[in-house]
């Protein structure tokens, strides 16, 4: 599993990010992309351990220190490797788990942790509101989803 | 309304500035008659919660422009909207836009496209698109004793706080045409909330026939990321957006189930509330 690639001290971007942090998560928008991402806490601790100076070792033995539970370089690497596809690490990495499903992945790491696996969810903020608002209408065409149909009848799309 | 033919009519014209929650308006044109129709509508879209104003600049501009034939083509800020000979569906939509137009840009205020009733001191809100039901669950719960705060828009300040938003619930009939109609609360039996109230639960859901209740309690962070769509200013002011969001979802559960028929389901959400929301 090793990969040389992988030897390198994780940096987490930080440029084009609004960052909030909550209680026991952090919520992430990227204006690059204008994706919101929701970090569990594991995802959370290990992206903000990311300082480009941590190795994943380092990573381990804090996210321990802090009281979070036992875990494997791993279970280090299955955050990086999800904070990685959704753009949220300073310098592309190479996948740890290149090859594997990530049913796999979860399931061996998983079994060997007692601790809530890192997730992050993701989901496209709208820039446009009234696709979601409004189904009324005139002679503009109506919005392509939201509304029960894309015809304009009676002043509303229906 | 009647729609002035003159080509010339531009000279008479008076556009009309407003400010509504910090976002100053121009709805301008060549139609005196248009423009007096468009500050009306806005009137009654915004609860003629409206200041004009007469200097300085302005965040957005409506322009309404008539042509000989009485046609109308709507722009904002010289981006072409809609256009439209009926002006029943014209002004329709223009009551959404100008809605919009003031929900994106507030100052120090959070607009989320739901409904949102108070129960027992605490607000519950109902975050939505069009068409899943946020109107008819609300007008249930108010028919149930649930105080009235909003039928599609929940206004927050920066601390969560729930702020009234009492237009006329806009109600669709179940027929093949969603003909409209509107009710107030007191149709209902019910009152509207004067003050601002703190969230105790927000629910996702929408109707579908014989769906069951089967709430499942979400995270905050989980719960905040899914109102995000429904969250008019995010793009604009992610930041300020994230800080409501969370201040919300941190003090209140945040439930998704779908739910069948409203009637039936008021009171059992209304019993769920009282159960887990102190």
């Amino acid at each position: 599993m090793n990969n040389p690639n992988n030897t390198q001290n994780p940096m987490a971007r930080h440029n084009g990010l609004v960052v909030q942090e909550m209680p026991d998560e952090v919520l992430v928008y990227d204006m690059d992309t204008n994706k919101a991402h929701c970090l569990n806490q594991s995802a959370a601790f290990v992206w903000k351990s990311c300082d480009g100076n941590n190795t994943v070792g380092d990573i381990v033995r804090q996210f321990e220190a802090n009281g979070n539970g036992k875990v494997t370089e791993d279970f280090v690497w299955l955050a990086i490797d999800q904070l990685n596809e959704n753009g949220l690490m300073d310098s592309k990495i190479a996948p740890r788990f290149e090859g594997q499903s990530r049913r796999q992945v979860l399931k061996t790491i998983g079994l060997a942790s007692m601790v809530a696996l890192p997730v992050i969810a993701s989901l496209v903020a709208p820039q446009k509101a009234l696709g979601s608002v409004s189904c009324t209408c005139s002679a503009a065409p109506c919005p392509g989803s939201g509304c029960p149909t894309t015809v304009c009848t009676a002043g509303v799309c229906q | 309304m009647t729609v002035a033919k003159n080509e010339n009519s531009r000279i008479a014209v008076r556009p009309f500035d407003f400010e509504c929650y910090g976002v100053k308006i121009r709805l301008d044109g060549n139609d005196q008659g248009v423009i007096d129709e468009a500050e009306r509508v806005s009137r009654k879209a915004l609860l003629n919660d409206i200041r004009p104003v007469t200097a300085g600049n302005v965040d957005t501009v409506f322009t309404f422009t008539v042509d000989p034939t009485g046609f109308i083509v709507l722009n904002q800020d010289d981006e072409y909207i809609d256009h439209g000979s009926v002006p029943e569906y014209f002004f329709n939509h223009f009551n959404s836009l100008i809605r919009v137009a003031v929900a994106e840009r507030a100052v120090d205020r959070l607009f989320i496209h739901a409904g949102a009733v108070g129960w027992k001191g605490k607000a519950i809100i109902l975050p939505g698109t069009s068409f899943v039901g946020k109107s008819t669950l609300v007008a249930e719960l108010v028919r149930n004793g649930a105080v009235y705060y909003s039928d599609d828009y929940a206004i927050f300040d920066r601390d969560g706080l729930l702020y009234p938003f009492p237009r006329t619930l806009s109600m669709r009939a179940d027929d093949e045409n969603f003909t409209r109609f509107e009710l107030t609360p007191s149709n209902l039996g019910g009152l509207t909330g004067t003050e601002p109230v703190a969230v105790g639960m927000v629910l996702l859901t929408e109707y579908k026939p014989d769906a069951k209740w089967d709430p499942q309690i979400l995270t905050a962070g989980s719960g905040a990321l899914e109102m995000v769509p429904f969250t008019f200013s995010f793009v604009n002011r992610p930041d300020f957006s994230l800080g409501v969001l969370n201040n919300i979802s941190s003090r209140a559960i945040i439930i998704s189930s779908q739910r069948g028929s409203a009637d039936n389901f008021a009171k059992t959400l209304l019993d769920f509330v009282d159960k887990h929301v102190n």
